[in-house]
């Protein structure tokens, strides 16, 4: 609601936050819509979701609205701008830059990472092969998330997940439900332990970062659109397991970083991780501990005491409220009282 | 004299279309082979073709690439079929050849490696064939204008003198 109630208040049509690459991949009738949003809503916005002769949808940080043509939010569905089958083609070839065939494996993982670093999902009708997807075709739903850096996130649990004497960081797991922050703020741990930070004399270290889903890094071309630190090597698109026994091998990291543990190949990857004495920041999808410790694989984990630190996240408070943090050996709380709960963004 | 000079325009003409269509095929062939093995994406691959032939139909290449990347941001079938009208103004192909690579510009880049070979290969064949007509057309029409020019211009002079 709040960002209704500022877009009455008076707002700048002119001012443009929305990145200009993705008004670049939008058709001409879509990016005059998307150009006429209200300040207020476009820099907030986290999804633009486009479904075929469905209304147009926007996902802002705790809201979600419709657009009308004219470029108005609205709760109401039937004021809103249809989506038409050739704004989706259209967009899908943008995307593509008209070369639909040279992405064969983005077509069969679903999603495509533009310049900036922002992903495009879609979903359509899927083309097999001896059973297997080989591809999609007449492309129904679009959902472009836009991605944001946040730097300076992780500057409160930094001072707890770092070992200062040895110069090195602890075992962490980061526990989040979806969409309150996670892999924005391993990304910003990431980039910190391999920049080095100044204030706490911790100088940078070498890290592997296994980007399975472009969502850190978010590589275009190869290339990381997103600040991973000046130490950062990664392995985008690769599959988490394989990805880090190949970055024990080839890269020797001092830090290996990756998303959303859970499979149950990645538990010998870990173990492999740990005895190479490479040390692992990692991020699981749940609500607490005990709710994570229900999943056979990461109880595994958790049982051999793997992780040194916990981080819980929530968004009672806001994206990114840092519940807790715990030690992974005892359980205990290392954040002091009064700043638990605190906003980390 | 004049006249002679104008059948020889004519049949001339009728030279140029077999020519140009065979030129467009060599053209398709090597954006087939861009896509299929080298994976080049379609603006880069389109500009490659272009920047090969030094007529009408390399302008008609560079012309689609540029639109697809250009700040209107085209897709690749309204890019085409936009190039397809300045190609229709500045060429020889007949409205026929024109109708064949418009439905072509339809499928192209939006589909699987495959799939933009089979539409590849089908056009192709296609302009083969156009390609024997107009050659036939050619040897009926070049030969007639040739001679009508000739006849024409001493019909003139018989009835001047």
């Amino acid at each position: 609601m709040e960002v209704i109630s500022a877009k009455k208040t008076g707002i700048n049509f002119k001012e443009r936050v929305l990145d200009k690459r993705i008004l670049e991949i939008c058709s001409p009738m879509l990016r005059t819509i998307l150009e006429r949003l209200p300040t207020s809503v476009s820099s907030n916005l986290q999804e633009l979701r486009l479904r075929q002769e469905r209304p147009l949808c926007l996902r802002c940080i705790q809201d979600e609205f419709f657009v009308t043509h004219d470029g108005r939010v609205t709760r109401n569905p039937r004021e809103a701008y249809f989506i038409t089958k050739s704004d989706i083609e259209k967009i899908f070839l943008n995307l593509t830059r008209s070369s639909v065939y040279t992405l064969d494996e983005e077509l069969r993982s679903g999603f495509i990472t533009i310049s900036g670093g922002h992903r495009v999902g879609f979903t359509g009708e899927a083309v097999l092969q001896n059973g297997k997807v080989k591809s999609l075709k007449n492309i129904s739903s679009l959902n472009i998330r836009i991605s944001r850096e946040i730097k300076g996130c992780a500057d409160l649990v930094l001072p707890l997940i770092i070992d200062i004497h040895l110069n090195t960081v602890y075992h962490t797991l980061i526990i989040s439900p979806p969409g309150c922050g996670k892999t924005t703020l391993l990304r910003d741990i990431v980039r910190q332990i391999s920049n080095g930070i100044q204030s706490m004399g911790f100088r940078g270290v070498n890290v592997g970062l296994v980007d399975e889903r472009s969502e850190i890094a978010a590589c275009y071309n190869g290339q990381p659109q997103n600040d991973v630190g000046l130490r950062t090597d990664v392995l985008d698109r690769c599959p988490k397991a394989e990805g880090m026994y190949m970055l024990v091998r080839s890269m020797a990291p001092h830090v290996i970083a990756t998303d959303e543990l859970g499979r149950a190949e990645d538990i010998a990857a870990v173990e492999e991780v740990l005895n190479a004495g490479i040390k692992l920041i990692t991020t699981v999808h749940g609500i607490d501990l005990d709710d994570i410790k229900k999943r056979p694989v990461i109880d595994r984990l958790l049982r051999k005491t793997l992780f040194n630190r916990i981080i819980i996240l929530s968004s009672t408070k806001s994206v990114g409220t840092v519940e807790d943090v715990l030690d992974g050996s005892n359980g205990k709380s290392l954040l002091e009282k009064g700043k638990r709960g605190d906003k980390k963004l | 004299m004049t006249c002679s000079f104008i059948g020889l325009m004519i049949s001339y003409k009728y030279a140029l279309r077999p020519m140009q269509i065979k030129c467009f095929r060599f053209a398709l062939q090597m954006l087939e082979t861009e896509i299929y093995y080298s994976l080049t994406p379609l603006p880069e691959a389109l500009f490659r073709v272009g920047k090969r032939f030094e007529n009408e139909i390399g302008q008609f290449f560079l012309q689609v690439s540029q639109l697809i990347t250009g700040k209107d941001i085209l897709t690749a079938d309204e890019a085409w079929k936009q190039s397809l009208n300045w190609l229709k103004e500045n060429s020889f192909l007949s409205e026929s050849d024109i109708d064949i690579l418009e439905k072509f510009g339809y499928n192209l880049g939006c589909s699987d490696r495959e799939e933009q070979i089979k539409h590849l290969k089908l056009v192709q064949q296609q302009l083969l064939h156009q390609e024997d007509n107009a050659e036939k057309e050619r040897e009926k029409n070049e030969r007639t204008w040739r001679l009508m020019g000739f006849w024409g211009g001493l019909l003139i002079v018989i009835i001047l003198c």
